[in-house]
């Protein structure tokens, strides 16, 4: 007599969205970054002060840009917040 | 169909939770709902928190304010001598009325850049700018200790040369040059000057 087939396996419950706790490592990697960038800028204000005071006004200004472009990084990190990942359901069927 | 309890405080709410300590309609008071109060101490205490995202976003501010801290100070928010000046600013008329170890405080080679003569012995005099070349406080002669001090950072410059001794400051204060006319002490002109767009055109 033949035996049944076995019943099929249930899909694991993989999540379609991106989890809680994606989103959270997410943004506690952009902090780690935004903090790594503002230590930069530390250095450039105390540098460019100092450039300053020793008459080497062109560094100083040179490092007032280079704080402005990492101002301009930190923004984009906190305001161009990206869409949360999402995986379609067809890919997760095979 | 939903099955979603009816929010606290919404016009479907559960019409037996009572804020803690109001009377019924009766006017007598019951012991608050102990799941309110709980609820309502969570709820004080999750808005109490910084989220992650406000502290992300306090430090967007913290950054946009070194960035400009940094447009400051290379626009000379800080005081700093200013080089290549050649007028001439009659200090004193009668170079006899300082004693030894005097000092008279005047401006060179504008009014706001501060600068002190100093009589060290009976024909030698100097004089130095007191913008202090650490962070741009005002130097002050102390006859008694024989010194230039800076009051902010605890700086010291050697009255003979104007270089550091002691403290933060690494560069020297910037000499001005001095000729003695008749009696009078003439400031011509400005001998170490630390500036690199002058020593670059020279």
């Amino acid at each position: 007599m033949p035996s049944e087939p076995p019943p099929p396996r249930p899909l694991p419950s993989v999540p379609t969205t991106e989890t809680e706790e994606g989103a959270r490592t997410a943004l506690v990697t952009r902090i780690i970054i935004v903090v790594t960038v503002i230590l930069g800028q530390l250095w450039a204000l105390t540098v460019g002060l100092e450039a300053f005071l020793s008459g080497h006004t062109t560094q100083a200004w040179w490092l007032a840009v280079f704080s402005l472009v990492s101002f301009a990084v930190v923004a984009a990190l906190v305001f161009l917040e990206p869409a949360p990942r999402s995986r379609p359901r067809s890919k997760l069927r095979r | 169909m939903s099955t979603q309890p009816p929010r606290h405080g919404g016009p479907s709410a559960e019409p037996e939770r009572r804020p803690a300590g109001r009377p019924a309609e009766g006017g007598r008071a019951h012991p608050p709902d102990p799941d309110l109060v709980a609820e309502r101490i969570a709820r004080l205490t999750t808005d109490a928190r910084v989220t992650r995202r406000g502290y992300l976003r306090i430090l967007a501010v913290l950054s946009g304010g070194l960035a400009l801290g940094n447009v400051a100070v290379a626009a000379g928010a800080f005081r700093r001598r200013t080089a290549g000046a050649t007028e001439e600013v009659v200090i004193t008329d009668d170079a006899s009325v300082i004693p030894v170890g005097g000092a008279v405080r005047f401006t060179y080679p504008t009014e706001r850049d501060p600068a002190v003569l100093l009589r060290l012995d009976d024909d030698l005099f100097v004089a130095y700018s007191t913008i202090c070349t650490h962070l741009a406080c005002e130097v002050l002669w102390r006859a008694d200790h024989s010194d230039l001090y800076c009051p902010c950072h605890e700086g010291h410059f050697s009255p003979q040369t104007g270089a550091p001794t002691a403290g933060p400051p690494i560069r020297p204060l910037p000499e001005i040059v001095l000729e003695a006319r008749n009696g009078a002490i003439v400031a011509v002109g400005e001998g170490r000057i630390v500036e690199e767009d002058t020593a670059d055109a020279e």
